[in-house]
């Protein structure tokens, strides 16, 4: 019995094709270990940018609050933006874009 | 170079060469434990559950010991990432009607019988509902066809252990396709 049931397993896994580990396995985990990497050091990017809108925004705010009348739109168009500012610092894209085509004008 | 050395000089330098070479060193073995954890009936892909165990290990490497060996360790993320994987992902089990199990259960001795697909059907759901460490060591041992030192070496368990398994597994798996096919169940003690 011991023996059919050996068989039976066999013959039930046999038709099942073996996994094959592609040749270049090891160069595809060290692109991706790469690109967490790249990430890693976006996602870190991202964040000090995020903190340095934010003192931005704080400080304005409490100009305004502390009676300099600067316009009231003004902090609204900050608050307004943050989420694209994030959006634009979390991808290597949006960071190219925000570089090239926002910052880089104003500045110049 | 030895692996502790290999991960000591990565974790000093971080240079990705050097835990390339680890990739390279334990990648076959790796990606054997993993497909013998998910099996040929999961949907979830071994080389990809592979590729994420390499990643997990480049995250946690800096929490290595030395404890244990490296190879211990990383056989360890590997099963039970894959375990995780196996848990999460959906079963392409094979479908058995009633009507084919009552047909099977009809015949004399349904295992000595040539194997039909619906017996082939059946003791692959059996597998299937296997305890974890059992199932891996069966498809390891039938599947894979690995030798019971490399199984013991990756599972992290002793030789005897695996041998245990492997018999109790085959016990189970006749005492599963007894009761779907109403056959009484006979005990057997290793020779």
């Amino acid at each position: 019995m011991n023996d059919s049931m050996d068989k039976t397993i066999r013959e039930t896994l046999k038709e099942k094709p073996r996994p094959k580990l592609p040749a270049d396995f090891a160069s595809a985990v060290m692109e991706r270990v790469e690109w967490a990497e790249q990430k890693r050091a976006l996602s870190r990017r991202a964040v000090i940018v995020m903190a340095v809108y934010w003192l931005v925004v704080l400080v304005i705010s409490g100009f305004i609050f502390a009676g300099i009348k600067w316009p009231w739109w003004f902090p609204v168009v900050f608050l307004a933006m943050t989420p694209f500012v994030f959006l634009a610092a979390a991808t290597p894209r949006g960071l190219r874009r925000l570089g090239d085509r926002i910052l880089r004008p104003i500045l110049s | 170079m030895d692996d502790e050395k290999i991960v000591a000089r990565f974790l000093e330098t971080g240079d990705r060469a050097m835990f390339g070479v680890l990739v390279e060193r334990y990648q076959v073995r790796v990606f054997r434990l993993v497909a013998s954890v998910l099996g040929p009936y999961s949907g979830a892909d071994a080389e990809e559950v592979c590729q994420e165990v390499f990643l997990r290990l480049y995250r946690k490497i800096r929490q290595f010991t030395g404890q244990a060996g490296f190879g211990t360790w990383l056989y360890r993320i590997a099963y039970n990432l894959a375990i995780d994987w196996r848990r999460r992902s959906r079963f392409r089990l094979p479908h058995v009607s009633i009507e084919e199990i009552r047909g099977l259960a009809a015949s004399s001795d349904p295992l000595e019988d040539v194997l039909t697909k619906e017996t082939k059907d059946l003791v692959a759901l059996a597998m299937e509902d296997l305890p974890d460490s059992y199932r891996t060591a069966l498809y390891m041992h039938y599947w894979l066809e690995r030798p019971v030192e490399e199984i013991a070496e990756l599972i992290g368990i002793p030789i005897g252990t695996v041998k245990s398994q492997l018999f109790r597994a085959r016990n189970l798996l006749k005492g599963s396709l007894g009761r779907i096919l109403g056959k009484p169940e006979k005990d057997e003690r290793p020779s």
